[in-house]
């Protein structure tokens, strides 16, 4: 079945569509929301919730445009307003316990080939989480859903040139710890 | 770090942390079989007459909501006191591994059981998913049955030092007459905890009142207008026009909408929504509409002056709807009515896409160009594609716009290449605005036939909408 048959039956009320459709961006939308909320449970909460939301819009929806760009929109948002209505900003900051990055560096498999690949992304998983959840949010749709700024300004419904202040804000401030923790 | 180093980065992180078998159907299902009974009701003949009729009232214009009697708890909200209510006699707590649980409120009515909790000391490292304790919690009667939660959410989370601390606020279904004491089901693996329930204290619930109302309420012209004199409008918008589902009917398009007022002593709750149709001249994205239109709003009595009100996002009841933005307010008495509620604007995007078929030739030389000199039209809006000129490492788009930077953006891409980096110049110019985008390559430069598609999205206003209300005379 093709994506446009399943957004077609899921217009029609038959819910195979929307099986088919989870089946096809649950993944990649959970990833998403997990990179800006930090937690699985709520990640998955939410991409379920974005379903369900999709589910009941889709006659509002346009067939004719590719579903993920409109989905992952709705993923992004949901992410940062929960993350924002719950206030949850995981202060680790600099009398933050150290044995935090311990543990969770400890986590990580430990294959030799791929110890300053994973240094690397501890680093940027811990750098992001000091970033607010809209920056993160705006560095998981240029960098990982690699979205371009003309489809991030228009995903937001913001201008163009805010887009590019957020991003180039999040960027230095990520820039900015990274090299903090490089240093230290 | 570049981009690549970045992308990879995060691919594997989120890789770790988000396993490939994530499977959400069966709880996606779940969900949509516990809505099943209310499909089936909305398919039902009977019900479908009595939207058609609602429907027909609204196009009057008015709508009148039907009275009943409510109580208030300020922070926990309506209560319906068709059967003594019961509250928490006082709060509990249980404790185990460092995590604490503890019952703020317990309010039991004719409708429904919510019981809001606070739950600290939840491990970071380890997850509040994988210790279960984001899991819904359950009730425990003396007799024995079980009542599982119907709704919930989470809220006022925060964490420091490597544990999270957040409120939980979930419904059960209603206690049955004479019961005061249930077993909560605690999440995160804590022990059970005794509730005890006693009729709630004079003065906790407020009188309340929803009460019929009637409202009009009236939309801009739309689309926006045409800033350079003689243009013609676009012949098509590739937008839907379909009314998309909506918790009201929404005969009269886009706008707001009331949907429950409830009369306090000192004041009147308001709660409506804005919905967007389908029929706007382009797209409010919801997430941006959530974040600024239930805070926008002014209200004037009859002569115009200002009413002194409050916005209440507590009463804003979650929405399911994509396009349905709702909205909340507290607006004191005494009033001179009616008052009219202002939404000033809404920011909407139109965009389109124009393509350039130009030959440069086998071997273009830096600094050639090639007129275009097009007029292309967005959102009303006129555009003059000037023309192609060959850079450096590139080649570059210059065009003429009315719009100053803010209100419009502009993607260039060449079909069939992939450039290495774009940036775009802008200058204000004496009555326009002239947009110059530059597309780099880096392995050799495209050359012969090519096509320039340029998408041009232009943020445009649309307003004032209003709704105008009265509250119903007094006998």
């Amino acid at each position: 079945m093709e994506e446009q048959q399943a957004i077609q039956r899921l217009k029609d009320d038959d819910i195979g569509g929307l099986e088919f459709l989870v089946a096809c961006h649950q993944v990649k939308a959970v990833r998403t929301a997990y990179l800006i909320t930090r937690d699985l449970g709520l990640a998955e909460d939410i991409v379920q919730d974005a379903f369900l939301r999709a589910y009941r819009s889709i006659r509002g929806f346009d067939s004719t445009r590719p579903f993920e760009p409109w989905f992952m929109r709705s993923v992004v948002n949901a992410s940062v307003k929960t993350m924002q209505r719950s206030a949850r900003q995981v202060e680790v900051g600099e009398d933050a316990d150290e044995t935090i990055f311990t543990e969770l560096a400890s986590r990580v498999e430990s294959v030799e080939s791929q110890v300053e690949s994973i240094e690397v992304q501890n680093q940027i998983w811990d750098a992001m989480q000091k970033l607010s959840p809209r920056q993160r949010a705006v560095i998981v749709q240029r960098y990982f859903l690699e979205m371009s700024e003309a489809e991030m300004a228009k995903e937001s419904g913001t201008a163009v040139g805010t887009v590019k202040w957020m991003l180039n804000a999040a960027r230095e401030r990520l820039r900015g710890l990274l090299a903090e923790r490089s240093e230290g | 770090m570049n981009d690549k180093r970045m992308k990879n980065a995060l691919e594997n992180i989120a890789r770790r942390g988000v396993p490939e078998n994530t499977n959400l159907w069966p709880n996606i299902s779940a969900r949509l079989e516990r809505k099943s009974l209310m499909m089936t009701l909305r398919t039902r003949p009977v019900l479908l007459l009595l939207t058609i009729l609602l429907a027909l009232t609204l196009l009057t214009g008015v709508v009148y909501a039907i009275g009943k009697s409510l109580g208030y708890i300020p922070g926990v909200g309506f209560v319906e006191q068709n059967a003594p209510v019961r509250v928490l006699a006082e709060r509990v707590s249980i404790q185990r591994d460092g995590i604490t649980l503890t019952m703020k409120q317990a309010v039991a009515d004719s409708a429904q059981t919510l019981v809001m909790y606070r739950v600290k000391g939840v491990s970071i490292l380890r997850g509040a998913a994988e210790q279960q304790c984001t899991e819904a919690p359950a009730l425990l009667l003396e007799n024995g049955v079980r009542l599982e939660s119907t709704d919930g959410y989470l809220t006022n989370m925060s964490g420091e030092n490597g544990v999270l601390n957040f409120d939980a606020n979930f419904t059960f279904p209603s206690l049955p007459v004479g019961v005061t004491k249930v077993t909560l089901i605690a999440p995160c693996q804590l022990p059970t905890l005794t509730l005890q329930l006693v009729p709630a204290p004079e003065g906790l619930v407020l009188p309340a009142t929803e009460i019929a109302s009637t409202f009009e309420s009236s939309r801009p012209l739309l689309p926006t207008p045409t800033l350079v004199a003689g243009l013609e409008t676009p012949a098509s918008a590739v937008y839907p026009t379909d009314f998309p589902a909506t918790p009201t009917p929404v005969p009269n398009g886009s706008g707001l909408y009331l949907e429950k007022v409830v009369e306090l002593e000192n004041s009147y709750l308001l709660v409506g929504n804005f919905t967007d149709a389908g029929d706007l001249p382009g797209l409010l994205w919801g997430g941006a509409a959530e974040e600024s239109i239930p805070y926008e709003f002014h209200v004037t009595d009859r002569n115009g002056k200002p009413v002194s009100f409050s916005f209440r996002p507590d009463l804003m009841p979650p929405s399911g709807w994509s396009n349905v933005t709702y909205w909340a307010l507290e607006v004191r008495k005494p009033l001179d009515a009616p008052v009219t509620i202002t939404l000033p604007e809404i920011a909407i995007t139109i965009d389109d896409t124009f393509q350039f078929p130009v030959d440069v030739g086998a071997n273009p030389a830096v600094g050639q160009t090639w007129p275009l000199n097009q007029t292309v039209q967005v959102g009303g809006y006129s555009f003059l594609v000037e023309g192609i000129t060959r850079t450096e490492r590139g080649y570059r788009i210059k065009l003429r716009s009315p719009l100053s930077r803010e209100y419009a953006f502009y993607d260039l891409q060449l079909e069939e290449y992939i450039a290495k980096e774009g940036y775009e110049n802008f200058y204000d110019r004496k009555g326009y605005f002239e947009m110059q985008e530059t597309l780099v390559f880096k392995d050799g430069l495209p050359s012969g036939a090519l096509t320039f598609t340029m998408h041009i999205y232009v943020e445009t206003q649309a307003g004032p909408w209003t709704l105008t209300w009265s509250p119903p005379a007094k006998p």
